[in-house]
């Protein structure tokens, strides 16, 4: 299994990823968060079309209830993992809305929860 | 149409697809997963089949006089996976695996009694790690005096 | 501008298996925009995951995220943990595993196309497409222990072997399932009111395919040959001559197709795997415990399903992320509802075979 991965700035994410993402040679898989000492790491991860398991990861790391950008105009399923994210992790997504699992005044960011 | 024909005469003799359930039993197939046996003569109590178990049906409690397991099963918890008889390790096997399901029951108290259980059991190994703790203290107090 | 009202597709339904709920915006019945609403039976099981229960026991929680593709996840979660604990997996294990999750892709097609037969009215085709998968339910409980939740796969391999008596009664029971299937395949190619009439109707485009990330049957009726069988090495599908299976039209009927001949192609690869089982032992021994990262991806019956672990030396984990094929799925369905009849809405959602209960755990 070969595994790429790249650490990239908040800032930069939508000018990378469209340029890096041809829908003929990589497929989109799923969009990540950890929480860890205080700080929330994101990633993207994409695998190539027809290859044997060769995977490219981005990630960023950001301080919590940072506002991050949204990629749902250029990969349209981004909209569902975005919206998981900040119903159970508080990762603030510009454009997403609370609700889509828990109730709107329900448990607040879950898997923030340490054992 | 000839074909609808033949069909609908076969049909009319063949035998039902259902059983006649309350008058007959359902079939059981003899490679079924069941209840788990104990056999108490050949344990070794070593606790390692409760750290396994995943929804937490077996239990040991300890007796505060003279520190003995005592063997609690719950099989309307158990989820049959056959961890524990794998886990038992190979001069014990004292677990095995049966084809009985675990039978219905109305006893209203079940989930209290349980629940009780539980408790019991992670007190009285507290409890009994602190007697043993202090009776090693009091027996190794009265030597040094003497020396 | 002329007036449009809202529909709801209501959280119970009669041809819906599990609650989702739709809100259509139509204009004289024909649909132009929708809501979709999932996530009623949210149970945090990623939380249990790293909190309750140690990794030994996670296997066994997270069988029990679906009915219906319970070992797929078994399966993705064992291999990704022995991928961080650098275990050799016996290579007869490793047959037994691809033989059991090919038997769940069989019952699950099954009642897809029963449930297909039902919408279009065609009850009598539904009791006896369920009384041909009894063959495959019994053919599991002889071989696991039981129907439907079979705890077969444990870390380091599987838990129970085949003996020569079971293998002998699966071999015939699989030949008296291939006359089934091909007398049913003969119907669903043939008759009109049962799959003939939805061509043309619910169609998901070669292109809104690509942008969508569409996973699963429903990309490859539309053309897109993307199967994780053909890209992952962790089970051994490359040695039995693996063949994945397109159409080109994108519609209900092309769908419908695809599910019957993956059937077959299942059927096919079990014989072979039954013909060219090795011997050994059926599992090897753990110690120690899981450190590091890790990826996986398996092919479950409704498209790709994917884990991501992170573990760091102790009995609990750090963190365990889900991602199931119908959620994925979820914005390329709503690109394929809109433009049609309200009214063919309940046979296009049996269609995409919708599993809830993975799309939120």
């Amino acid at each position: 299994m070969k595994l790429a991965k790249e650490p990239i700035n908040i800032e930069d994410i939508r000018a990378k990823i469209t340029e890096f993402y041809d829908s003929s040679i990589w497929h989109f898989v799923c969009i990540n968060g950890l929480f860890e000492n205080d700080e929330l790491e994101i990633q993207w991860s994409f695998t190539k079309i027809g290859a044997k398991d060769e995977w490219k990861v981005f990630y960023a790391k950001v301080p919590e209830n940072y506002l991050l950008p949204s990629l749902s105009d250029i990969l349209p399923t981004a909209k569902m993992y975005e919206g998981e994210l900040r119903d159970l992790l508080g990762a603030n997504f510009e454009g997403s809305v609370k609700g889509m699992f828990i109730e709107v005044d329900g448990l607040e960011n879950p898997l923030r929860i340490k054992r | 149409m000839t074909n609808s024909i033949l069909n609908a005469i076969k049909n009319l003799f063949s035998k039902p697809a259902t059983i006649d359930y309350p008058f007959e039993k359902s079939p059981k197939n003899k490679e079924a997963r069941g209840i788990i046996l104990f056999e108490e003569e050949s344990c070794i109590w070593c606790l390692k089949c409760e750290d396994v178990c995943p929804p937490g049906a077996i239990l040991f409690t300890q007796n505060r006089e003279n520190f003995e397991y005592t063997y609690h099963y719950n099989p309307y918890l158990c989820i049959y996976c056959s961890e524990c008889v794998r886990a038992c390790p190979d001069k014990a096997r004292a677990l095995s695996q049966c084809d009985e399901l675990s039978p219905p029951s109305d006893d209203k108290n079940m989930n209290d009694k349980w629940f009780a259980l539980e408790k019991e059991a992670l007190s009285s190994k507290d409890e009994c790690k602190e007697l043993k703790k202090t009776k090693r203290e009091n027996s190794d107090v009265p030597q040094q005096s003497t020396e | 501008m002329s007036k449009t009202i809202n529909i709801p597709l209501g959280s119970q339904h009669i041809a819906l298996l599990e609650p989702v709920r739709f809100s259509f915006e139509c204009e004289n019945e024909k649909i132009i925009g929708v809501e979709a609403d999932v996530g009623y039976v949210h149970r945090g099981v990623e939380l249990a995951c790293t909190t309750k229960f140690k990794f030994k026991q996670v296997g066994y929680v997270v069988a029990r995220v679906c009915g219906l593709c319970a070992i797929i996840h078994s399966t993705c979660y064992t291999l990704a943990v022995e991928e961080l604990m650098e275990l050799e997996v016996p290579k007869k294990a490793s047959y037994l595993r691809l033989i059991a999750n090919e038997l769940d892709r069989v019952h699950s097609h099954l009642l897809c196309l029963s449930h297909t037969a039902e919408n279009a009215g065609f009850e009598a085709l539904f009791m006896r497409t369920m009384k041909d998968r009894e063959l495959v339910m019994e053919t599991q409980e002889a071989m696991t222990g039981n129907r439907v939740q079979f705890d077969y796969v444990s870390i380091g391999g599987v838990n129970k072997d085949i003996s020569v008596e079971i293998e002998g009664s699966m071999r015939s029971k699989l030949a008296l399932l291939k006359q089934k299937v091909a007398e049913i395949e003969e119907l669903f190619l043939n008759n009109w009111s049962l799959s003939l009439k939805y061509k043309g109707v619910g169609v998901i485009t070669k292109e809104s395919a690509y942008r969508c990330s569409v996973l699963g049957p429903l990309a490859r009726a539309s053309g897109v040959d993307f199967d994780v069988r053909n890209e992952s090495d962790y089970l051994p599908y490359a040695e039995l001559g693996f063949k994945s299976i397109v159409m080109q039209d994108g519609d209900i009927h092309a769908r419908n197709i695809v599910r019957l001949k993956e059937i077959f192609e299942s059927i096919r690869l079990i014989e072979a795997a039954l013909d060219g089982m090795p011997d050994g032992d059926i599992a090897s021994k753990v110690r120690g415990t899981p450190e590091g990262e890790s990826y996986m991806r398996v092919e479950a019956p409704r498209g790709e399903c994917f884990y991501y672990l992170k573990a760091s030396k102790g009995q609990y984990l750090d963190r365990v992320r889900i991602k199931t094929p119908t959620f994925g799925s979820v914005p390329g369905m709503i690109e394929a509802l809109k433009g049609q009849n309200y009214a063919d809405v309940a046979a296009i959602v049996a269609s995409f075979d919708p599993c809830l209960s993975c799309t939120a755990r």
